[in-house]
């Protein structure tokens, strides 16, 4: 029994530690501390240290900045789980963290960048425009101050994407384009090439909305006709040159299937269904298409 | 097989084990001794790996000792080391045996006899019996089902039916291996399965097998770049038989050739590491090694191969546009092979693709990306014999996209560089042809004579001669067509043309107004050409030719003859007849014919004039009420029509019908009843109508009842259906009200205006009235602070109403927005343009021309600005305002420039100026010529 109790006791020591100071500190002399990071200043860390005295609160005091070689932040279970489950329901805990996190954007190793594009990437769930906007400003945040080149990426994607839904689809599709031209990672690139679609999609819609009679206006005519080339040659390219990234190449099948309905291309749109269902039936787009009613029949 | 053969050598390379190896000692010969030594030091051969010393030792042991009952704790061990060695020496067939013999004893231990079971396998495999090999290891796995070699020789068995020829038996037992979770040879089932397939023509189950494996090969297939090579292959033969999508199918799962190297390169150094853990640890894991360095293996000569094949993306590419192109999807086809022109280097390969792009980008009619590709092409290959053909497509393209001047300009140089070539003549014929479709009609022509003259046996020579006398008879040079088209039939006798030409001719010289000789063209190529294009146009000419020379029957016969399947020249023909019929005073004639036209077109915009014609026959019966009842007749069948476009007209002519105060009031009642009709009937675009016609009918006698009648209707009506006379109108009543208006009612009727004039852009977009909706937008815009789309409504306007009346006026405003801008560039852009442009009022040209010299002077560049003052007073005198400004600013800039003698002749000028003596520049002048000293007098000397 009291070998039990002493087992238990040490287990539960142990796991009262990383409770109490979960990230690591490692000094420019060598040595490290488990300490948590509470906030930063100007030229210190404000941080906590568990209390030597069993029951005593913790301690908070400084850490100056320049003894500092790196930090390992400790586990973000409220991160992981927005993470795991981007949804509207997790907006407020997305937040929260965020808050508390953006000071250590431009730290090495912390999660802020995530935290913050998780909070952009759900406020973008929505068709509420000031939760775009606050979106917009969020990316523009971590785009600028991330220490990890991947958030950066993911927060100008998120850029870009709220200012699609903002309706600022040419500077996005000119923005896109500009990144795209000097982009060498292919996701960046395919990603890219969707949201220009996506934006030649969206402004196609509106011109025919706006000039229903389209065919008798010249300029208008050769303006539905570049929209059309444009938003189906971006949709086409995960397709036709990265078709083992699946999800991209359905996604951009299954636009430009929307833009050739819009064209009333019908054969055309016809020819990309099939090309879903017969090469990537795996995907929603390609049930999608299983259920249009050319393809039922 | 080859792929068969390799994973079998290189699998059972990792299957025979080693026991820890020790030093390595010398090889010793074989040596007599006692039983222990000589087992001793074949075991010592052994553990060493020299396998020949060490099979020679356990003979030499059978052979002395083998019998011997002291020899039998030894046999077990000396019968497994032996059979093990054969193995190693690959001695296969002697290794049968001793796997036999070793399993026939007793004593051997568990572990051995598994070892043994599975050798048999191997072995048997080995020497070529590949049935008995099958059953050897079914054997082995009935008999140690929970053996860790039970995956290895499931493979094995489904190898050994590949090896055999049981393709198809193999593929089924590599499937197995494949879908049973966690297998450890799975990926390389997928592989050899895919193979199997493909051998025995089973694309449809490798299609599928590619559909499940490839999302995941990645991870599950080591070798994935064999795997995608396969893919490859099949895409390839499928392609070969005509399956365009389904070889697209296959050809999808083929990486590009850097992630693939980049991949297999991650896939080795992982591998590497792994090996290098596993010779670290004390005790390796033989197994796992073996498969380690099996796998190095594999991967570095998958990689070796693949960095021998620098064009394998082309190949790929290729095959994929290929396929596309076969369903005719030539934008697909032109994506992919212009991207291999921009990516990959030059080659025979990419020359062909690219021409190949060149075509389907034209096929789809993207002249843009078709004419970017042949300046590559051209760039890339300037060597290349396709460059001539390349080149003129280029041309081609420019033509189609509307760049004339480009298109010319390319011809030319295909013309200069490829004299020789095919293209060279096709290339002149299309310089004319463009040089007409630019309505640059007089160069066509001589291009055309000169084509003839460097080509007259050329297939395009006939052609030519047509366009040269059509190009001629476009600028009008009648005399000179009728010469060249008359001598096209002599030219040409057997010709395509010959009837066009002829029509052609008699059309000239019915331009000449020689009537006689025209009708006598005109009928001679009816008679010979009845079935030409321009037989109901030449039959509208000839009535016409007819009727100028009276022979007026005649001519009734010819208009009638025309089908209504000419379309707009029957609808000519029975408006000529009409006119015929009134000449000879026919009115019951004219009647019916019109009559006939209405129930005929009744949505035809001439309708207006039949029903015009109708009541002008009555009228000159003295009928007039049957006249204004026929319109009332027709508003009450087409009024709530909302495509029959001549009703608005039909209403303003019935208006003018009814003359003074009393019949007015009469129409105007009558038109509250028709209204009142409508509305009650749901007829809303007749309720509009009449509403509007009412409004006009009242606009002089009652402004204020017209306006507001105008807002009703504009409130009533629905855009897409309502003329845009009628749409312009009411939005103008808004503005009218919004001007007398208190501010915030004003903003509202604005806003209505506006909305209005967007409607009607909206659903009129060839409206006459476009031009007066987009300034009227504009000037909304700047009123309301909105430069930009104002801007843009001007650009729009500029653009697409350049004969507008307004141009003056939305260039002058234009110039207005830039100046306040501080554009002072764009704004003397737009005055400029004001100079040019035909339909603006002299007044604004003279005001334009003062805003230039204003421009110059602000730049402190009088010298500039002078000219434009003097052309003020020179040629705009009337606009006399504007005129003394001119002299002023004149006299002004010639102070600045240091010469006082011009300064002072030109404020003379203005001074003296009788005509502008009433105006305040001329008292300035006066007392800016007090400056002066006074001209000498030139009789004094």
């Amino acid at each position: 029994m009291r070998k039990t109790v002493a087992i238990f006791a040490a287990v539960l020591c142990a796991g009262a530690a990383p409770l109490a100071a979960q990230d690591t500190v490692h000094l420019t002399d060598g040595t490290k501390r488990n300490v948590k990071i509470l906030g930063l200043q100007a030229e210190a860390y404000l941080i906590s240290l568990p209390s030597p005295v069993p029951g005593q609160a913790a301690g908070t005091t400084t850490m100056k900045r320049d003894t500092v070689s790196r930090i390992v932040f400790g586990p973000d279970p409220v991160l992981d789980a927005v993470a795991a489950n981007v949804v509207a329901g997790s907006l407020s805990s997305a937040r929260s963290r965020w808050q508390n996190l953006q000071p250590f954007l431009g730290i090495p190793e912390s999660r802020a960048g995530e935290a913050g594009c998780l909070v952009g990437e759900i406020l973008l769930l929505g068709p509420d425009p000031a939760r775009h906007e606050e979106a917009l400003a969020v990316f523009k945040t971590v785009e600028a101050g991330a220490w990890n080149v991947g958030d950066r990426q993911r927060a100008t994607r998120g850029r870009l994407m709220a200012m699609i839904k903002k309706g600022q689809l040419e500077e996005a599709s000119l923005e896109a384009e500009q990144i795209e031209r000097t982009a060498e990672e292919p996701d960046l690139v395919i990603e890219i090439k969707l949201l220009l679609a996506e934006a030649r999609m969206a402004s196609l819609k509106t011109l025919l909305a706006d000039n229903p009679r389209w065919n008798e206006d010249p300029p208008v005519r050769a303006e539905r006709a570049r929209l059309i080339h444009e938003g189906v040659e971006f949709a086409l390219f995960p397709f036709l040159f990265h078709g083992t990234k699946r999800a991209q190449a359905a996604r951009g099948l299954w636009l430009a299937h929307g833009i050739y309905v819009l064209a009333g291309d019908e054969h055309a749109a016809r020819e990309v269904a099939t090309d879903l269902t017969s090469i990537y039936s795996e995907t929603p787009e390609a049930e999608k298409a299983s259920a249009l009613p050319d393809k039922k029949s | 097989m080859r792929l068969c053969v390799v994973t079998l050598c290189l699998l059972l390379a990792s299957l025979i084990p080693h026991t820890h190896a020790a030093d390595k000692v010398a090889a010793q010969p074989a040596e007599a001794g006692t039983a222990r030594d000589v087992i001793s030091r074949a075991d010592t051969a052994y553990n060493n790996k020299r396998y020949e010393e060490a099979v020679a030792g356990y003979r030499n042991f059978l052979a002395d000792f083998g019998s011997s009952a002291e020899a039998a704790p030894w046999m077990p061990r000396v019968r497994y080391h032996l059979a093990a060695a054969l193995l190693q020496l690959q001695k296969y067939n002697d290794a049968v045996e001793a796997i036999e013999e070793a399993r026939n004893i007793k004593e051997m231990g568990a572990k051995e006899r598994e070892d043994l079971s599975f050798w048999a396998g191997v072995a048997l495999l080995q020497t070529g019996n590949h049935e008995e090999a099958g059953k050897a290891l079914a054997e082995f796995r009935q008999e140690f089902p929970q053996s860790a070699r039970r995956p290895d020789a499931e493979l094995l068995a489904a190898t050994a039916l590949l090896a055999g020829g049981k393709k198809e038996e193999a593929a089924k037992s590599f499937a197995v291996i494949r879908k049973s979770p966690k297998h450890p040879h799975a990926g390389r089932a997928a592989v050899l399965e895919l193979h199997c397939l493909i051998e025995t023509g089973q694309d449809n189950p490798a299609l599928e097998l590619l559909a499940e494996e490839g999302p995941e090969m990645g991870k599950r297939i080591n070798q994935v770049a064999t795997f995608q090579t396969l893919a490859l292959a099949l895409g390839e033969k499928l392609l070969e038989e005509d399956r365009p999508r389904d070889a697209i199918r296959a050809l999808q799962n083929v990486w590009a050739r850097d992630r693939l190297i980049a991949h297999q390169k991650r896939k080795l150094e992982e591998t590497k590491q792994r090996l290098a853990a596993i010779e670290a640890s004390p005790k390796p894991d033989v197994f796992a090694r073996a498969q380690a360095k099996q796998l190095v293996r594999e991967v570095e000569k998958e990689l070796a191969n693949l960095e021998k094949i620098p064009s394998f993306d082309a190949s790929v590419r290729f095959r994929l546009a290929t396929a596309f192109h076969a369903q005719e999807r030539y934008r697909e086809c032109a994506m992919l092979l212009d991207d291999m022109l921009r990516q990959m280097k030059p080659d025979p390969v990419v020359e062909k693709a690219t021409l190949s792009a060149l075509q389907s980008w034209m096929a789809i009619e993207r002249y843009d990306r078709a004419i970017e590709a042949s300046q590559l092409f051209e760039q890339n290959f300037p060597a290349s014999k396709s460059l001539p053909l390349v080149i003129y497509l280029r041309g081609t393209a420019q033509q189609k996209a509307e760049k004339y001047d480009d298109a010319v300009a390319t011809f030319s140089v295909l013309r200069e560089k490829f004299a020789s070539s095919e293209q060279a003549p096709r290339a002149f014929f299309m310089t004319g042809f463009t040089q007409l479709l630019a309505e640059r009609n007089d160069e066509a022509a001589e291009t055309f004579r000169q084509f003839e003259e460097k080509y007259p046996e050329h297939e395009l020579a006939e052609p030519a001669n047509y366009w040269r006398g059509s190009a001629l008879a476009f600028a009008k040079k009648f005399p000179e067509a009728r010469e060249v088209l008359g001598a096209h039939a002599e030219k040409f006798p057997k010709g395509t043309l010959l009837g066009p030409a002829a029509f052609r001719r008699a059309y000239c010289a019915q331009s000449l107004k020689e009537y006689e000789t025209a009708e006598a063209e005109l009928k001679d190529y009816l008679k010979k050409f009845p079935q030409g294009e321009e037989n109901a146009e030449a039959r509208i000419l000839l009535g016409d030719a007819l009727l100028a020379q009276a022979e007026s029957d005649e001519g009734k016969k010819v208009y009638a003859s025309i089908e209504p399947a000419s379309g707009r020249f029957h609808e000519d023909a029975q408006f000529k007849l009409a006119k015929v019929l009134k000449l000879e005073e026919d009115y019951d004639g004219l009647r019916d014919l019109m009559q006939k036209y209405l129930q005929a077109y009744p949505r035809s915009p001439r309708a207006a004039e039949a029903l015009f014609q109708i009541g002008q026959a009555w009228r000159k019966q003295d009928q007039p009420e049957k006249a204004i009842e026929a319109y009332w007749a027709a508003i009450g069948e087409r009024g709530n029509d909302d495509q029959a476009y001549a009703v608005e007209d039909m209403m303003l002519a019935l208006d003018r019908h009814y003359k003074g105060e009393s019949e007015k009031r009469d129409f105007q009642a009558r038109l509250r009843a028709v209204r009142e009709k409508a509305q009650a009937e749901g007829q809303s675009v007749l309720t509009v109508r009449t509403i509007w016609a009412l409004a006009r009918s009242v606009k002089k006698t009652d402004p204020a009842l017209s306006e507001a009648l105008l807002r009703e209707a504009g409130a009533l009506a629905e855009a897409e259906r309502t003329s845009p006379v009628i749409l312009a109108d009411c939005a103008e009543a808004q503005f009218a009200a919004a001007a007398a208006a208190a501010p915030e009612d004003a903003a509202v009727r604005r806003a209505n205006a506006a909305q209005i004039y967007r409607d009607l852009l909206k659903w009129h977009p060839r409206a006459a009235q476009k031009d007066k909706a987009l300034a009227a937008l504009a000037r909304i815009a700047v009123d309301a602070g909105d430069t930009e789309t104002a801007l843009a409504y001007y650009d729009r306007l500029e653009r697409d109403t350049p004969w507008s009346s307004l141009m003056g006026e939305v260039l002058a405003a234009r110039a207005g927005i830039e100046m306040e801008a501080g554009n002072t560039d764009k704004a003397a852009e737009a005055y400029t343009q004001l100079l040019a442009a035909e339909n603006v009022p002299s007044k604004m040209k003279a005001q334009a021309l003062l805003a230039l010299g204003e421009i110059e002077m602000s730049r402190q560049r009088p010298q500039t600005a002078i000219p434009y003052y003097q052309r003020i007073y020179v040629l705009y005198g009337k606009w006399r305002e504007t005129v003394a400004q001119a002299y002023l600013r004149s006299g002004e800039a010639f102070e600045q420039l240091k010469d006082a003698e011009a300064a002072r002749k030109t404020y003379e000028e203005l001074a003296n100026s009788e005509d502008l003596a009433s105006l305040p520049e001329v008292q300035t002048a006066r007392e800016r010529l007090k400056r002066f000293p006074a001209a000498p007098d030139p009789s004094s000397s």
